[in-house]
């Protein structure tokens, strides 16, 4: 540590001192914040943080271990120098942030948003902050809602500090205060805020009331139904019932009867002793409206601009082709530049859409597993004209057979898209090679050399930008987009992998991506984790199809957790009868059975009722009973992200000792 | 070989005759709409038809469903035509039966042949 505290700093760290508390236990009232932070924010992780001396230390954590960080590896730290929220849309493009991102405990914080805790005297304690796995923002709304919660953590302080002086007892005041910081909280809000217990409204901010055209005294004692149009209120009900932490979109009612698009978020909060539904509304009619447009706006691109090029596309082709006789040679240069120009038109316009789409999470993957040595030999017999054309020597020094997973299409489109870069920017008579090694644990690294110019630090960090090209002369050169990258990027990162260059000017350059190796099947043994060293037991995966098994061994295994696979009902109870795990991923549609038996199953057997289950389903969740059963619903397909926040949503629980290993 | 090419645009219409027409084994025979598609493919003894997917009035997809519905058409390979080529797409024509998506913007000197190859002529 530094050799002495500023002045400044010294009477900071009295302040802390003085509200006592540091190193205290959990408490409910600073829960609920985090909770609420967490719910309206939209984060899978909101923490209450104290910043002392030495440490970044967690008053409250929900989608994270509640614990402590050195103060310098903190994120925390910058947030408290200002009295404004920080946010920061991208830790990883944040200069002063990105060196400290992977101390925080996980490598995968991408968002960071902070708002300081300071005391009446101007003394920043600590923050209210929200952190997520990919790059986002957060609304006007959202940042001035993160201040009051900074505030209200504030007030929750004084309030302790005074009570503690005077020596209260305060049983009564405690819940009358924890009352009353929801309804200061709430009422900061602008989304509809409720609290249900037993399908009846408890509690309601004014935004609630607003939103459907009621007063506040009128919304407080009717059903959530009361509030939903006809056509949704199944579904409605369904997410009631399975208690989904994500969002859902239905129409709502207003007191005069006319609907509104909605978007609904539930979660499970403990309220006054209890535990109730924490319910948060928007009108996303606007949203809808712009979705309309943007999709609409994407059909014509798709659809409008297509046609007329097709014409064109045609009439050159048939003109350059001599379809319709012999062209004097200068007309036949125009028509070969126009015809050239009409096909980098369609690329872009191809490349522009496929970005959109990869990127607004609409491309559905088909994960399967691949064979390197295949994928690499057909992508590169595909483009043999090309680098005949270019006079560059395509080899592939791929021998390895392990098998990945991937999207094949995808894969090949990756690997399409860096060898035609290295066809293009190699010296005639070059070679490209592609090997494949060893990557991180778990990964299989595929690497595309190359003899060109060579790439400088400076333009690396550039390189997977859309649009971004080294040279503007190059995009007519070379033929490009400058899509190409940012689509590959895009792709192998969704497919769970990484995208790297490795070059110096003058060396030519190495392109490679990293996808993850199929895991050695270890279907229906005994999970390792459970026993007294090991904190966390592993989760069970109940999934008969392989390949999706698979995968979320991978996407699970990356994030710190043991998985055991399950591939049918009677394997799953076998090891049940033998462990008891952290969390049940399951299937709905097995060989021997429904998904549903296996919850009939662990609501009869002791020791399992506590088990979170996150079912895994095509559809969404179907009326019947066994849905109580079930912490949260995911629709295939889901992402990565999805799965860990339903995960960590499930075990992290405030209640720690219920997911602790059987003794 | 006979085939039936349908398409709404009277451009596109013109550059598929020349295209197609590069080709001596192919006989074409165009049409501008799915509903004169569904009147011609009964009686024209065509060997494939080669069909475009946004059409107004009945659009490509429902002119092959109705294609397959019939047995007097329902034997006759449909491939689609398409500016609509996510992968959403494909699969939407191929499930109705189509044989196979060719996509547009298309390169008039090699048409006939991609229309050979997913025909497998």
């Amino acid at each position: 540590m530094s050799a002495r505290p500023s002045e400044a700093e010294r009477s900071r760290l009295e302040a802390l001192q003085r509200y006592a508390v540091l190193d205290t236990p959990a408490e409910q009232a600073f829960d609920d914040i985090a909770r609420l932070a967490s719910l309206i924010c939209g984060t899978p992780v909101a923490q209450i943080n104290f910043i002392d001396a030495t440490r970044q230390w967690s008053k409250a954590s929900v989608g994270a271990p509640r614990g402590e960080l050195s103060r310098r590896s903190g994120l925390c730290i910058r947030a408290i120098l200002q009295r404004d929220p920080l946010v920061v849309p991208d830790v990883a493009a944040d200069e002063s942030f990105a060196a400290r991102a992977p101390a925080v405990g996980d490598p995968a914080v991408r968002f960071y948003a902070g708002a300081p805790i300071v005391t009446a005297d101007g003394h920043a304690l600590g923050t209210v902050c929200v952190f997520d796995h990919q790059p986002r923002s957060l609304t006007a709304e959202q940042t001035g809602a993160l201040a009051a919660m900074a505030r209200l953590v504030m007030s929750e302080l004084e309030l302790r500090r005074l009570r503690s002086a005077r020596r209260d007892d305060v049983g009564d005041d405690a819940a009358r205060e924890r009352g009353e910081s929801f309804r200061r909280l709430a009422s900061a809000a602008n989304e509809g805020i409720t609290i249900i217990i037993d399908d009846r409204i408890v509690e309601a901010n004014n935004a609630f009331g607003q939103l459907f055209g009621y007063e506040v005294a009128e919304v407080v004692g009717r059903t959530p139904l009361d509030f939903v149009a006809p056509e949704s209120r199944d579904a409605a009900t369904q997410h009631v019932t399975v208690s989904s932490e994500r969002p859902y979109e239905a129409r709502g009612k207003r007191k005069n009867g006319t609907t509104f698009d909605i978007e609904v978020i539930m979660k499970s909060i403990p309220y006054k002793g209890r535990t109730a539904l924490g319910c948060v509304v928007r009108d996303i009619t606007e949203r809808k409206e712009i979705d309309r447009l943007k999709n609409e706006f994407v059909s014509i691109v798709s659809h409008e601009l297509r046609t007329p090029l097709t014409s064109i596309r045609g009439s050159l082709g048939l003109m350059e082709g001599g379809a319709v006789g012999e062209l004097p040679p200068k007309a036949h240069d125009l028509v070969r530049i126009a015809r050239q120009n009409a096909d980098r038109l369609i690329r872009l316009i191809n490349d522009i859409l496929d970005l959109e789409k990869i990127e607004s999470g609409k491309v559905q993957l088909r994960i399967t597993s691949l064979d390197p040595v295949e994928l690499v030999d057909s992508t590169i017999a595909e483009l043999g004209a090309m680098a005949l054309q270019y006079k560059v020597t395509l080899t592939s020094l791929v021998t390895r057979r392990d098998p990945i997973t991937g999207d094949r299409d995808r894969v090949i489109q990756v690997l399409t898209n860096l060898l035609s870069n290295a066809v293009k920017f190699s010296p005639e008579g070059g070679v490209v090679t592609v090997a494949a090694t060893d990557g991180p644990p778990g990964f299989l690294r595929v690497a595309i050399t190359d003899e060109g110019p060579g790439i400088t630090e400076e333009q690396k960090a550039q390189l997977f930008v859309r649009f971004q090209q080294l040279e503007q002369a190059n995009t007519r050169r070379r033929g490009g987009t400058g899509l190409g990258l940012a689509i590959s990027r895009s792709l192998v990162e969704q497919q769970g992998g990484r995208i790297g260059v490795d070059s110096a000017p003058g060396r030519g350059s190495t392109f490679w991506f990293e996808l993850p190796l199929v895991p050695a099947a270890r279907t229906g043994e005994e999970p390792s984790a459970p026993n007294a060293d090991v904190e966390r037991p592993a989760v069970l995966v109940v999934e008969d199809d392989p390949a999706v098994a698979r995968v979320l061994g991978i996407m699970l295994g990356r994030h710190g957790h043991e998985v055991v696979m399950a591939g049918t009902l009677d394997q799953a109870r076998r090891i049940l009868a033998r462990s008891r795990p952290s969390a049940i991923l399951l299937d709905m549609g097995l060989p021997d059975g429904s998904g549903l038996d296996l919850l009939d199953h662990l609501i009869g057997t002791a020791g399992l009722e506590l088990v979170p289950v996150i079912v895994l389903s095509g559809e969404g969740p179907q009326a019947d009973h066994r849905n109580s059963r079930v912490s949260e619903w995911l629709t295939k397909p889901f992402t990565e992200r999805e799965l860990l926040r339903a995960i960590s949503g499930a075990i992290g629980e405030p209640e720690p000792e219920r997911w602790h290993t059987r003794p | 070989m006979r085939l039936l090419c349908v398409d709404d645009e009277e451009d596109i219409r013109s550059i598929l005759a020349l295209a197609l027409g590069l080709d001596p084994e192919l006989e074409i025979e165009l049409v501008d709409s799915g509903e004169a598609a569904l009147v011609r493919a009964p009686a024209g003894r065509f060997d494939a038809i080669l069909l475009d997917g946004m059409m107004p009035g009945l659009d490509g997809y429902e002119t092959c469903r109705r294609l397959k519905a019939d047995p007097a058409t329902a034997a006759i390979p449909v491939v689609f035509l398409t500016a609509r080529t996510q992968r959403a797409e494909v699969d939407r024509a191929l499930a109705l039966g189509a044989v196979a998506c060719l996509m547009k913007p298309f390169d008039p000197m090699t048409l006939a042949g991609e229309l050979r190859t997913a025909l497998g002529w």
